[in-house]
């Protein structure tokens, strides 16, 4: 047959395995990134259906119990307050997961407008606003978070901007370096040459290679986020009392924690746990929907 | 290379500045001076404080008396810490920073690169499995984390090491490995990235098809490519390490510069504040251009021109 | 005969199945003499060769059998540590992608002394002055600067010189061409392919030539090999082998030469794709490629046809033609 029929009949049999079938077979493979996934799922339900499940108050002080051990009243003990563990750790777990998901979205929000907008433009633009990403990566982040914390009050929705300010610029990296690669990209071109439709060519071909590292990078950053937020909790710039997470519960736990170490111990563990199963999904992710895993 | 390191000093300035400007703003638009937690204190007190500070000034007049100060190098009293200056004690706490940061930097690259490197060359078995997986500990758990448990286990518990303090060499071993841990985790990611993605490259398959033996196609061949990664890393890791120093020095009571900078925050100590911030982006600076000379200096296809082969 | 491989298979076990990239093929190379080894990509060339030099990855590959007879000793049984003493002294290999295949953290003089140095206990300074002899031999000009220069310094013909100069430094018997050309332009190619064959001259090595070009097997090989799906197809004297092709691939790919048409024909190509490796292939495997698609299960036969002219043949394709 002739060489144009030869090609177009390839084309279509090999065009049937997109990538995203692909990569959910490797996802399905990876037991590691399956289990995070299901942890993580387990955590978030119980953080959301906390006020059913929860068996104490949260408030609810019992300063004449103390402190004790974990018993079959209170699964995880209480604090010095009397306050159950196992409740405070569950609500903890809302503001922690809160945080994390908001002030990720924020960073992706801002990220990905702002490396869509360099990469297309393209041209002066582009190495401007890339300058000024760059400029903002060597200066010490940290510190101004830590002033803004420090010095605008404890606000709340102000945690989410700051701690969202700190991670939007690998995004924005991210996002315009994909963009850029892909208005270069020679199977764009030769997906015009195969007389593929503009409609296809763009939900088949560009978006997914932008959405792959978008978000296998989004999965990675909520575990940053969460540790940030914990690690200001920490300093007692983030969450407030009476409000909790995980990173407070932790600070508090630390004062006492050789008499008490069970106050530090379950929120350490929630934490930890938590982060563990998202960077192992992160982690499965880059691989699954890498086509060079070479890894393998 | 002299030019190139010219340039880049040239260009950090405008840096340097806005960062001065950002912080001194910052610092200004917060609600409440530095004396407003004073109390005890009457009004007339507080007034001669202010001018003895000069803050009835106009905002601009004070800014530009601080440059010119700054220039000189001073960077003024300490709000908080009356008979001391910011001088003084970025002076005692730097090098105590310093020397933190260098051990944990030591300690992650030895236990981050070998595992890495390792992990890479025996992939998929237990030499694999065995350090990624601690690197994953490494990253999930924060270092007000690991410190603590760090503590109950070998200074309380087992009475190893001492609880806190700065004095003899038994001090510096848990907070280099608290600083560090995150580190080695990451270096040992990336190591092991690094690698494979080089032991991967077709001329890894020329080198044995000349007959060179395993062990010097790693060392020799794989290495210096794979390891570009941790160099490239290495700049930026600084300001993590800036971090996880207020951490890491709050826990085990090390008096260096992280520590004071969270306290100067909490007590509105403006100059104290601004100071360490302007060396906190100093240094940096100074390591990301570090950081860039040897990537270039070990990179054949990078010049210090900027012209990319 | 320097080198007589027989029966050779090698399989790589991965998830998707076993999948068989060479099967049961035997073929020998004489001193001084090319052979030619002609396949489409994924054909078993490149995997036919490095099996006997322990170069395939065993996790997932694996030599299922064989025997690769070199000078006496089959290579098949011999251990990594005893196959590195040949690589690169006795067996020395020229790869397709002179790009890619040069270190570019190191220097071209460290990387062409290698060999020397492993290989012949040369000190460094006599390596670097046959280092820059083999340059000025494969004919790089300003040969005693460029011997300090980094890979990405040279134009990628002149990294196929380096490349060739690297293998026979050492003066191998055996040298093998991984479509060396391949990655170059034409103009390019003409000069390597001239390189090799004079260097071949010199020293009498015995050549085994890969590649996918039948311009290129017609100018440089004395005998070929046509691979198809893991199999030798069909194995002739160059003469033979063009003069009278008889296997359907050999035809079907002398017949795809653009040169072979005339002005304003369409160009003819082979319809469908090589079949699935991993798959167990039940009868004579061409068959799904030729216009008439009858499926086969006859097994084929490796048959003389005529002096030292072989062909795995299937009577009811042979029949039925392309």
């Amino acid at each position: 047959m002739s060489l144009q029929e030869n090609i177009s009949e390839i084309a279509e049999e090999e065009i049937g395995t997109s990538l995203w079938k692909d990569a959910w077979i490797r996802l399905q493979n990876n037991k590691m990134a399956l289990i995070g996934f299901f942890v993580l799922i387990v955590m978030i339900v119980l953080a959301i259906i906390a006020p059913l499940i929860a068996p104490y108050s949260y408030e609810a002080q019992n300063l004449p119990l103390g402190p004790t051990p974990p018993s079959w009243k209170n699964w995880m003990g209480t604090d010095t307050f009397g306050r159950d563990l196992f409740t405070r750790v569950l609500y903890g777990g809302r503001i922690s997961l809160a945080v994390g998901f908001v002030a990720t979205a924020v960073s992706l929000g801002i990220g990905i407008a702002y490396g869509t907008i360099s990469g297309f433009i393209g041209g002066k633009l582009d190495s401007v606003m890339m300058r000024i990403v760059d400029i903002l990566y060597s200066l010490p982040f940290i510190l101004f978070v830590i002033m803004l914390m420090v010095l605008f009050g404890r606000n709340f929705y102000l945690m989410f901007l700051a701690i969202g300010a700190v991670e939007w610029l690998t995004m924005a990296r991210i996002v315009r370096g994909q963009v850029l690669t892909l208005r270069k990209q020679e199977f764009i071109e030769a997906c015009y040459s195969l007389g593929l439709s503009n409609k296809r060519i763009i939900t088949k071909h560009l978006v997914p290679n932008i959405l792959g590292p978008v978000i296998v990078y989004t999965t990675l950053t909520i575990p940053s986020v969460m540790l940030l937020e914990a690690f200001l909790s920490f300093l007692g710039l983030g969450i407030q009392p009476p409000m909790s997470s995980w990173g407070l519960l932790i600070s508090s736990g630390v004062d006492t924690m050789e008499e008490f170490p069970w106050l530090l111990i379950f929120p350490g563990l929630a934490l930890a746990i938590t982060l563990f199963s998202l960077n192992f999904l992160g982690d499965g992710l880059r691989d699954a929907l890498d086509p060079k895993a070479a890894k393998d | 290379m002299l030019l190139y390191i010219l340039k880049r000093i040239f260009e950090s300035i405008p840096v340097l500045f806005a960062v001065l400007i950002f912080t001194f703003v910052f610092m200004k638009a917060a609600p409440g001076g530095p004396f407003s937690s004073e109390k005890t204190a009457s009004p007339e007190v507080i007034k001669k404080l202010n001018e003895r500070y000069n803050l009835d000034a106009p905002i601009v007049e004070q800014f530009f008396d601080y440059l010119k100060k700054v220039l000189q190098f001073d960077f003024g009293p300490s709000f908080k810490y009356v008979d001391r200056s910011v001088n003084e004690i970025i002076g005692a706490g730097l090098p105590v920073s310093l020397e933190l940061g260098l051990y944990a930097i030591i300690f992650a690259m030895l236990l981050g690169i070998s595992s890495g490197v390792f992990a890479a060359i025996r992939k998929n078995t237990w030499l694999d499995y065995l350090p990624m997986s601690f690197s994953m500990l490494g990253i999930c758990v924060p270092s007000f984390l690991l410190g603590p448990a760090l503590v109950l286990v070998f200074a309380i518990y087992f009475e190893i090491f001492p609880v806190s303090g700065w004095d003899d060499w038994t001090h510096k071993i848990l907070p280099a490995i608290t600083l560090g841990a995150g580190y080695a985790a990451y270096l040992a990611r990336l190591s092991r990235a690094g690698m494979l993605d080089i032991l991967n490259q077709d001329y890894i398959r020329t080198a044995k098809a000349k007959g060179v033996s395993n062990s010097k196609v790693i060392l020799k061949h794989a290495l210096k490519g794979g390891l570009l990664p941790v160099i490239s890393f290495l700049g930026p890791a600084m300001a993590g390490l800036l971090a996880g120093s207020f951490v890491t020095e709050t826990i085990f009571q090390i008096p260096g510069i992280g520590r004071f900078y969270v306290q100067g925050a909490f007590n509105r100590d403006y100059t104290l504040i601004m100071g360490t911030t302007i060396l906190f982006s100093a240094l940096l600076i100074f390591f990301n251009l570090l950081s860039d000379i040897l990537l270039i200096s070990l990179n054949p296809r990078l010049s210090f021109k900027g012209d990319k082969q | 005969m320097i080198l007589e491989v027989k029966n050779l298979s090698t399989s790589f076990y991965t998830r998707n199945g076993i999948y068989k990239a060479v099967k049961n093929i035997s073929f020998s190379v004489a001193k001084g003499k090319t052979l030619g080894i002609v396949g489409e990509s994924g054909s078993g060339k490149s995997v036919s060769q490095y099996s006997y030099l322990g170069l395939i990855p065993t996790p997932p590959g694996k030599i299922e059998n064989g025997q690769a007879m070199f000078q006496g000793i089959d290579l098949l049984k011999l251990s990594q540590k005893q196959l590195q003493k040949y690589r690169g002294s006795k067996i020395s290999i020229i790869f397709q992608d002179p790009m890619t295949c040069l270190n570019p953290y190191l220097k071209i003089s460290t990387q062409l002394i290698e060999p020397l140095l492993i290989h012949k206990n040369m000190s460094k300074k006599q390596a670097l002055i046959l280092a820059e002899k083999s340059l000025e031999e494969v004919g790089i000009s300003d040969y005693k600067k460029r011997l300090h220069a980094y890979p990405h310094e040279f134009s990628g013909g002149m990294r196929q010189r380096v490349m060739i100069a690297m293998a026979l430094i050492t003066e191998p018997e055996l040298l093998i061409a991984d479509e060396p050309t391949t990655a170059l332009d034409v103009t390019v190619q003409a000069q390597i392919l001239e390189l090799i064959n004079e260097l071949q001259k010199k020293k009498e090595t015995a050549v085994v030539f890969i590649t996918h070009d039948l311009g290129v097997i017609s100018n440089v090989a004395d005998d070929v090999a046509v691979m198809y799906a893991g199999e030798i197809v069909e194995q002739a004297s160059a003469k033979n082998l063009f003069t009278n092709p008889s296997h359907p691939y050999t035809k079907a790919l002398l017949k795809s030469i653009p040169a072979n048409h005339q002005a304003g024909e369409k160009l003819f190509s082979i319809s469908g794709l090589p079949p699935d490796l991993s798959k167990e292939i039940i009868g004579c495997s061409f068959t799904p490629r030729t216009s008439h698609k009858t499926p086969c299960n006859n097994k084929a036969s490796w048959v003389e046809i005529d002096s030292n002219h072989w062909v795995m043949k299937c009577p009811q394709c042979f029949e039925l033609g392309i």
